[in-house]
Formats: structure tokens, sequence, C-alpha cells
């Protein structure tokens, strides 16, 4: 052990002058150079350290500048507004509310024409016919779907490569509009695909059916065709890039109407480290509205060459940083308006007091509450990497089968018990402690994979190592008034595109399908 | 705790291992407990003794390394422990003020509204009338975790078990007689 690296949750410099009698609930961190102080119900208020000082030896008198800020805040014990921070602390857990899961995977195929170095699916070759989910199942999991108690639902295409089993695909998309429409119920349907097996015909139907569409696009030719290679061998970037601008110039051309701009997604690999710029710099020219930035989680397939595509979370805390600064710096500039998800949804959270409903940081995890992952033979999962659990051999986060089992069964079962405790963050030694609290969440089924424990060793947890990085840099980049207002810029312009108002396409009212 | 010059608590060395008693009486054994969990990434950490009394602690590094590199260790524990006992002084003296407020957002979050009459921090200057609201707050809280307990009759405030059919079963019509 060389020096001595600074405890997790960072210990105080002094405790000597500090009266716990005279303060409210709240966590804090030492920020170097500053403190952080947040409290339950989502506030956070940042002391230079004098102040912070003044503040724990309870010296903040009603005639201090900081006083009205923080007693907005619930941060003056002696002056609470207990109305306003319930109502805060319930609006930022309106999840609560939300009975039951909205968001539905369903892995239509095993089968990829990609080997993507990386990938959590665990795909099989496209002869693989046999892993093809067949309509009876496709049936008996829109049947199982539309009994979940949630008024809105959203049933997202995954694979392998969900347009392998197009008629599936097809029949899913027709049969869940009809039962939404008879239910009246509100139902979005999202498609996960790599393009590469994109045609007319299939877009035709896509953007008549209102599906929004969704690919993978890791940066230039060179990161991209490394991860993301062909079966075989191949380069795939450049159909990516075709398919997304013949997408993006189909929504223009419909002004917007009934048509979802296409996303894109990158995954950070250690061939991603160091050059984040150029990677922003290839969303920025495709006139993509967003970039996310994720940690790669060692789950699946990507587990087995981790050594050859992993990285520390201290290096990802770093690329995350470096590539954030150019991406505000490019808005500063004016030179582009793209938007990074990973600061966006903490974000949400943060300067709105909302929910994003992003599972992975809900507490307790979106784990059956908030989502479910169905495979291509119908049985049910506590989410997507769950399902990609058991494809390794291990079926603990198996919940049922939409043929088999009723939504009870699977709310009540103990392996979603288990996950939802394990994953309710005030249960956590660590992390009740910790002042991204009200911000953050744990995975089950990452701290199962790693750590063999769905309740996770959070102080050794890589998981808590990237979210802390990142919660970092946020709220670095938040002390800035510049950064601020395009933070805020973005949270204005983050909204969903949908547009409700507009009459259904026609093949929406058309027969079930034969 | 022993103590010798420098504040540093009475020490036994042995390579890559430290050791050191600490009273519980004064340090509390959460606070003990916190910070042998926050650093148990960084090095083994046993904890022996009478859980009222005195705890033995022992650090030990994952890795072999000299008493004098491993010291650093033993000073980031004590002052991770002091912060402990500032985290979990907080956290008590507040527990009823989270409380409250989780109750009220729960009241929120099933259609209800605010009690705007905020409940008294101490309770030393409660009113009989802000007593008897706390008390009717309390028995109903304590009626709702009992009935969330009730294995025979589970809690379904939400009917979330409930599938979407049965809750929108629309009712039979009555046939016609004949």
């Amino acid at each position: 052990m060389n020096a001595p690296q600074d405890a997790r949750l960072r210990s105080l410099p002094s405790t000597r002058n500090v009266k716990p009698e005279f303060l409210p609930p709240f966590q804090f961190r030492d920020m170097k150079g500053w403190f952080l102080l947040t409290n339950d119900w989502g506030f956070y208020a940042m002391l230079e350290t004098k102040d912070f000082n003044d503040f724990m030896s309870g010296d903040i008198a009603p005639d201090h500048p900081l006083w009205p800020d923080l007693q907005r805040k619930g941060f003056v014990r002696s002056a609470m507004d207990f109305s306003g921070i319930a109502v805060a602390y319930q609006k930022r857990n309106s999840f609560w509310r939300s009975l039951g899961p909205g968001l539905h995977m369903m892995v239509v195929t095993l089968r990829c024409n990609q080997k993507c170095h990386y990938c959590h699916s665990s795909v099989v070759d496209p002869s693989r016919t046999d892993t093809d989910m067949d309509i009876e199942t496709a049936k008996n999991v829109v049947d199982f779907i539309f009994k979940t108690p949630n008024p809105t639902l959203c049933i997202e295409f995954q694979g392998g490569e969900p347009l392998l089993n197009w008629p599936v695909v097809k029949f899913v998309t027709q049969y869940a509009r009809l039962k939404a429409k008879a239910q009246g119920r509100k139902l979005i349907i999202a498609l996960v695909s790599n393009f590469t097996l994109m045609s007319e015909e299939k877009l035709n139907f896509l953007f008549d059916h209102q599906v929004s569409l969704c690919t993978s696009l890791d940066g230039p030719p060179d990161i991209h065709n490394k991860n993301r290679p062909f079966l075989g061998s191949g380069a795939a970037q450049n159909q990516v890039i075709s398919w997304l601008l013949k997408i993006q110039k189909r929504c223009e051309n419909k002004n917007g109407k009934n048509a979802y701009l296409p996303g894109a997604l990158m995954t950070t690999t250690r061939f991603s480290l160091g050059r984040g710029k150029e990677i922003v710099d290839t969303y920025a020219a495709l006139g993509l509205e967003q970039i996310f930035l994720r940690p790669l989680s060692p789950i699946g397939y990507a587990k087995r060459v981790w050594g050859e595509i992993g990285y520390d979370p201290q290096d990802f805390s770093r690329f995350y940083e470096e590539t954030l600064d150019y991406i505000l710096d490019l808005n500063k500039k004016g030179s582009s308006s793209i938007m990074e998800r990973m600061a966006l949804v903490l974000l949400t959270k943060i300067l709105k007091g909302e929910d994003p409903g992003y599972m992975d940081l809900r507490s307790p995890s979106g784990a059956v509450l908030g989502c479910l992952a169905y495979n291509y033979n119908g049985d049910v999962f506590v989410s997507d990497e769950g399902r990609m659990v058991d494809h390794q051999g291990d079926s603990i986060f198996c919940v049922g089968n939409a043929a088999r089992d009723d939504w009870q069964s699977v709310l009540e079962h103990p392996t979603s018990k288990a996950c939802a405790t394990a994953s309710v963050i005030e249960g956590q030694p660590l992390c009740f402690q910790c002042v991204y609290k009200p911000y953050c969440g744990v995975d089950p089924v990452f701290h199962y994979e790693t750590q063999k424990n769905i309740a996770g060793h959070l102080p050794s947890s890589s998981w808590c190592v990237s979210h802390m990085g990142i919660f970092d840099v946020v709220f670095r980049k938040l002390r800035d008034a510049e950064n601020r207002k395009i933070f805020e810029s973005w949270l204005k312009r983050d909204q969903c595109r949908w547009q409700e108002n507009d009459p259904p396409s026609p093949a929406l009212t058309g027969e079930l399908p034969q | 705790m022993n103590v010798i010059a420098g504040g540093m608590p009475c020490m036994k060395r042995e390579t890559s291992k430290i050791s050191f008693d600490l009273s519980v009486k004064k340090n509390s054994l959460e606070a003990i407990l916190g910070a042998a969990y926050l650093l148990s990434d960084r090095a083994f950490i046993y904890l022996d003794g009478d859980q009222k009394k005195n705890i033995r602690v022992t650090l030990q590094s994952k890795t072999p390394i000299s008493s004098e590199e491993f010291l650093p260790f033993s000073e980031m524990f004590l002052n991770e422990l002091e912060t402990q006992k500032v985290r979990w002084a907080i956290a008590k003296h507040n527990l009823p003020i989270r409380e409250y407020v989780a109750r009220q957002a729960i009241v929120l979050a099933n259609g209800g509204t605010i009690r705007e009459e905020p409940v008294a921090e101490k309770g030393d200057d409660l009113s009989p009338d802000q007593r008897q609201e706390i008390e009717k707050l309390i028995s109903e809280v304590e009626e709702e975790i009992r009935l969330m307990n009730d294995k025979k009759n589970p809690a379904d405030p939400q009917n979330i078990r409930i599938s979407w059919e049965e809750k929108n079963q629309k009712p039979k019509k009555k046939e016609k007689k004949a």
C-alpha cells in the first residue's frame, strides 16, 4: 500500500468544532477546496470551506447571507419547511407510485450478424433459428405485458439483432397496438438495432407504426469497427451512418410529426479512452442530439473479454470529464448543441427534482418494479442484464415464464423481492451516508456478477467508484455559471417528441395480422 | 482508548498489522463498525472484544508491506472514525425529522394532504393539540405497518398484485328472464 488514498466518503479535516445538535439531516463531501451538502429530499448546497466550517459549528445565523438559500433547501434545522420538503421527497420518488413495470424488453432472437466485443447479449450465429421467438410465445409475452398494471407501457425490441426476426417484430407491433387501443393504455414501441439489415420496406412499416429507433454508434470508423465487427469480419459503421441519415431525413420531411428522431448509443471500451473528442465529433457531424457516455459493465460476454476491452473505473471518470468538458466547450462556442445523456439523467434529479426513469439509478432499482426482460422462449427476467446472466448458465434472475406464470407470481417471486430489498439505498452501510444518496442507486445484477452478492460490497464496488466519479464531475461542472446555463438549456430541450395529439396512421387501425 | 504522545492510540505493530483498543462508550459501536466497513476495501479489519465495553481493532494490509508504510492507514482509520461519530450523531439526532417527512411523503403519494403543523423538534414545547396530532399520526402508521406485515392478508393499497384485466373487468349484464 502506497500513500493512503482518501476514504471513499472522505473524512472531515477536523471534527473539533462540529455541533451535531444544531445540524439538520444531511450528507456531506469534501470536494477538495469546497464542500457539497445534500439531504434526503434532493436539495444540495455548495459551500466554501469557511462557510462549511461555520455551518458545522452552528454559526449560520438568520442574518448570514447563506441563510435564506440554506433554509429554503432544508438545511436549517430550526426553520424547516416540512410541507415543502415532503412534497419534494415525494416528487423525486414519484416512481414509487408507478404501479409496476413500464419498460418491457423483448428479446425476439439471440441471432446476430455482428460479434461485438462487449456484447452483453451473448448472441448466437444467424443460422440458429431455434433461438427465434415464435409467434405463439410472442403473443403470450404481449398478453403478459398487458396484464401488468402500469397504465403506460414501453415495448423495446432487443436481441441479438431484432431485424433477423422481422415477422415477429411486425406481429408484436401490430398486436400490441390493438391491445393498447382496446384497453385505452398508452403504448410506446422502440427498436434497438444495428441497422445493418434495415431496408426501405422495414423502415416504412416502422414509421407507419410510430416505432422509435435506436442504434449503436461507438465513434469514428476505426473505433466502431474494432468494437463491432460483422460476424466473420467486415466494417459496419458506414451502413449505420447511412441509415441514420436516411431516418433523420424522413423525420425532417414529416416535420417532426408521427416521427421520432433516431437515437444512438455508444459503448465505452478501452479503445474509446483518450478519444472522446473524435467520438463526440462523429456524433455532432451526424446532427445527433445526444451522446450517452456510459461505463462498460463486466456482465455476460464482456466479462470474459474484460482483459482486452475493460478498464479501471477511475479511467472512465477521467474519460468522462475530458469528454464532457469538450461537449460543454462545443456548446459554449455554438459549434454544436449536442447534449450528454448521463449528465441529463443526473441533472433531471439534481436540478429538476424529478425521476428521469433511469432504472439503474433508482432506489429500489428498476428490477421488476420498473422493467422486465423477456427471452426468446418466454422466460421472464428481472432485467436484461439478469437475462444475460442466465445465458452464461445461471438462471437466478429468472422470475417466471410468460406462458406459464401470471403477473402476481412474478411480482412475488423470491428473486423479485430479494432484488428490491438489496437495492434499497438506505440499507447500504456506505450509501446511506453518501452525499449522492438522493440521486444514486445500486444494481443487484451487477453486484451479483462482479462480487457474487446481490447487495454488493460497495467500498470495493467498481459500480460505486464509477458513479461516484461521474457525480463528482457533474457537480464540479455545476459550480461554473456558464456550464449551469448550458445544463439548464439541455433540460428544457430534453422533452419527449412524441406527438400525442396527431391522428394515428391508418396502419394502426387495421385488422389483426393473419 | 490508551493514548500515547501525539494522540495516537497505543498500538501493537507487526509487519503490515496494527492493533489498538477503542472504547465503545467514547466512540459508539456504529462509528467503529462504520469506519471499519468503509475502509474494508483497502485492508482486512478485524474487530474483537466486548461490544458494550472495548473493541480491539486489528488492521492488516492486504499486501505485505512494512509497518512504517502501513501506519498512515491507521491514521486514516482514526480520522474516519471521528467523521463517523459526526455522521452518526447527525443521523440519530434527526431520525424523528426524517421519519416524519417520509411519512408525509407517503401520505402524499397515496393521495392524501400534508398536515400543515410540523412536528416540534425536541418535543418539550408541544401543545396538547400537537401532541394529539402526533399520537394520531403514530397510531395510523402503526396500523399501516400491522396491515403490511399481516401475512394472511398482505396489504396492497395500490392493487399492484391485481392484474389489469381483473381490475378493469366490465360487470356482466344480467340475463333477461324469458
